[in-house]
């Protein structure tokens, strides 16, 4: 990473996972990280910058959380390495303040490696409502670091925690002293090393440890440790390598509980389970929550898209005409009015309108979802499933990401540890549909599926099929997870553990103001940064005629045998292939080459996109094959690319395309046999 | 007896962690490891997995990890 200006301080946020490190980063950062109640909701460092009060300037990175500096998981190899390698001004250790004998661990563990520590207690506020009362001096004094207390909320516990890091921090005292043996074989080791980890003694202890995956990324750097001395030393004073290791974690847990003991009083609240966990997790009660759940947010999602959507349609299309009009009034070129009004402007405002009101209205219903705990304990419950299928249960969290993001999606498979499963989520995460497919699923749905006149009613049978469609592609994840476990990616099951955090109230004005304003300014940029150019290069095509005939024309009819095969038709396939860049802009790219270059007939709602269809063909057949198809083809560029990134491998980015295409293909194909 | 072996709403003293060196750390790191007191709080269906409270926090592991730990009813 890029060493920022020798005037800005560099302070990693570093703690276990959902301790709110994320709420305080936005907080001091006044950045719009995206927070949630489960962990590994972070799986990338975040960067972000502040001015304290006495004008220093600090760069302030948002580490994954992790549960020890011995890393298991990608997302937690990513805090250490930064913890480790970075040489940063300082670490400063979130801690959850009721539950902190997990965090002093973890935090003594951080103070090995870093030479410079801050702890910060955050949730201080809940603790204290818990009855957990803590000695932060006496914490300080027996620690070593300057120890502060914050409430994300609270802004002036934020303010105080910026000061703090603003602040040049002094390097601490050993974290932990070991037995004499070892301490004397880690003073000799430590100068040997070079000077590249942020702490040669940290450095030592962690080889002494025998992590292997810190000795991989040590060697990785600087190359092979000179530890072999140190091990032959300690084996003939009688200690294996096995003791070391073990010495070293039990010394490490004795300071942990005597400083816990010292420090924290008052009634130690047991970790509880509320009577809807229960609910959730039984055998019967919690199986009809999540899809009931899914159906009132889609329901929701329907009603209220609606009116929006209707408004802006009549509103945009209307544009369209005096736009042209305008442009040729200004002496523009007759080809580039009709690329601009007909192409660029025409799909631009059919995303907008069309897909944007249903984007910004079910994202924000799921974030609350997420922000009240959820999404673990549906993870808690499907376990059983992935088990079967030799895969991990933390992949129902990587699904639920995809929901709202397939690339995020692929990106959060970090957080499970198995390269083997982690591969298995990564290539099924595009079966299940993003936030850029759902708008194209309810559309064709209430357009053909749907009888009952607009309103209440059909927007809940709409939300009915949609929430078929979403069990389906459940059933197919599991199926694909499957076939890839005892295919191409074979092996046991590996360690799984996963905490189920607090189910907690979120703060629902808060959470839906925030996320609704975050999807409108992303799905417009992705309107002007893909529908824009994509409406002109549709025009284009469908105006380009090389030999008389439309290239559009010439590429449709070259798709048509497939397309047909599939239960669809050139065009479609045609839609589905130029939409890789965003699926956003199938639909509209589809209804923009079947309307050509006639003017759009907007006044009528979404009536007059039942008549274009009808009028090329469609039938109820054709409609379940492309929804079928939407639900399974191959995932967007930008989820392709993040693949590529995330596995390195050309190969699985190219199964990752595969895979979900041949699902469809095989889908559609075996509809069109059965109703074509 | 073995974790596996637990009852909803007792608690537990782990007397010993049978297992290889990787998967021990993670247990411990977890707050799973000798002499740490664990709740038995949720089953999914079937019994599998479980979750249990452990050193402040909730933590679900998979039936067939729970052989590792030898445990002794507590209090």
């Amino acid at each position: 990473m890029k060493r920022p200006a020798a005037s800005t301080r560099r302070v990693l946020l570093a703690g276990n996972p959902n301790v709110g490190k994320s709420s305080l980063f936005n907080a001091l950062t006044g950045a719009h990280q995206h927070t949630g109640n489960w962990t590994g909701k972070t799986v990338e460092g975040a960067v972000g910058r502040y001015r304290a009060e006495n004008g220093v300037q600090v760069e302030l990175v948002d580490l994954p959380g992790a549960y020890s500096m011995t890393a298991y998981s990608p997302e937690e190899g990513v805090a250490r390495d930064a913890i480790a390698f970075e040489q940063a001004d300082a670490v400063c250790v979130v801690c959850d303040a009721c539950n902190l004998q997990r965090g002093l661990l973890f935090t003594l563990q951080v103070m090995e490696l870093a030479p410079r520590v801050v702890l910060c207690l955050n949730l201080w506020d809940r603790a204290q409502k818990q009855g957990v009362q803590i000695d932060t001096q006496a914490l300080s004094r027996g620690l070593g670091v300057p120890v502060i207390t914050t409430a994300a909320h609270r802004k002036s516990t934020v303010t105080a925690l910026g000061r703090l890091l603003a602040q040049t921090v002094a390097p601490h005292p050993p974290a932990v002293v070991y037995p004499p043996p070892l301490e004397r074989e880690m003073t000799l080791l430590a100068p040997l090393l070079p000077a590249g980890p942020a702490d040669r003694r940290g450095a030592a202890i962690k080889l002494l440890e025998q992590d292997e995956a810190y000795r991989q990324a040590y060697t990785d750097r600087w190359g092979p440790p000179p530890t072999a001395n140190t091990f032959r030393a300690l084996a003939t004073q009688g200690i294996s390598a096995r003791q070391v290791a073990r010495q070293i974690e039990a010394a490490r847990r004795q300071k942990a509980d005597a400083l816990f003991a010292a420090a924290v009083t008052g009634r130690r609240k047991r970790p509880a389970v509320t009577r809807l966990d229960r609910l959730l997790a039984g055998k019967w009660s919690g199986l009809p929550v999540m899809p009931l759940l899914l159906l009132l947010v889609f329901w929701l999602t329907i009603f209220a898209s609606q009116g929006p959507s209707d408004a802006l349609l009549g509103l945009l299309f209307a544009g369209e005409a005096p736009l042209a009009a305008r442009l040729a009034a200004w002496g523009v070129p007759g080809w580039l009015v009709g690329m601009l009004a007909h192409g660029v402007w025409r799909v631009t405002a059919f995303v907008v309108a069309v897909m944007l009101p249903p984007m910004a209205i079910f994202f924000p219903l799921f974030t609350l979802l997420e922000d009240a705990g959820l999404l673990p304990r549906i993870a808690f419950r499907l376990d059983r499933h992935f088990q079967a299928c030799r895969s991990c249960g933390k992949q129902a969290l990587t699904m639920c990401m995809g929901f709202g993001c397939n690339a995020a999606g692929v990106t959060g498979c970090r957080i499970i540890s198995s390269r083997r499963e982690r591969l298995i989520a990564v290539l099924t995460n595009a079966l299940v549909p993003c936030n850029g497919r759902f708008p194209t699923l309810i559309t064709l749905i209430g357009l053909f599926f749907v009888t009952a006149p607009a309103g209440p009613l059909a927007s809940l049978a709409t939300a009915g099929w949609l929430t078929l469609a979403v069990v389906l592609c459940v059933a197919v994840t599991l199926l694909c997870s499957r076939l890839l476990a005892v295919t191409v990616l074979r092996g046991e099951p590996s360690f799984f553990a996963l905490e189920l955090p607090p189910l907690r109230m979120p703060p629902v004005g808060r959470v839906l103001v925030r996320s609704l304003r975050e999807r409108i300014v992303f799905v417009l940029g992705r309107a002007a940064a893909v529908a824009a150019p994509a409406g002109g290069v549709i025009w284009l095509l469908a105006n380009w005629r090389p030999g008389g005939v439309p290239l559009l024309q010439t590429l449709a009819n070259a798709l048509e045998p497939v397309g047909g095969f599939l239960g669809m038709d050139g065009v479609i396939l045609l839609a589905f292939l130029l939409g890789l860049p965003a699926n956003e802009i199938v639909l509209p790219l589809l209804l923009t080459i079947y309307s050509g270059s006639g003017t759009l007939v907007g006044e009528a709602g979404l009536e007059t996109l039942r008549t274009t269809l009808t009028a090329h063909g469609w039938n109820r057949a054709t409609a379940l094959c492309v929804l079928l198809f939407c639900l399974f083809h191959f995932p967007c560029s930008t989820t392709l690319w993040t693949v590529y990134k995330e596995t390195g491998s050309a190969r699985w980015t190219a199964l990752a395309a595969v895979l979900p295409a041949a699902v469809g293909c095989v889908l559609c194909a075996g509809i069109h046999a059965l109703l074509g | 007896m073995t974790l596996r072996a637990a009852r909803l709403d007792r608690t537990y003293c782990i007397t010993a962690v049978q297992a290889p060196d990787a998967p021990r750390r993670h247990l411990a790191a977890l707050g799973f490891e000798e002499g740490a007191l664990v709740t038995c709080l949720l089953a999914a269906p079937r019994g599998d997995p479980v979750a249990f409270g452990v050193r402040g926090a909730v933590i679900a592991l998979r039936k067939s990890q729970l052989q590792a730990l030898t445990v002794q009813e507590a209090g």
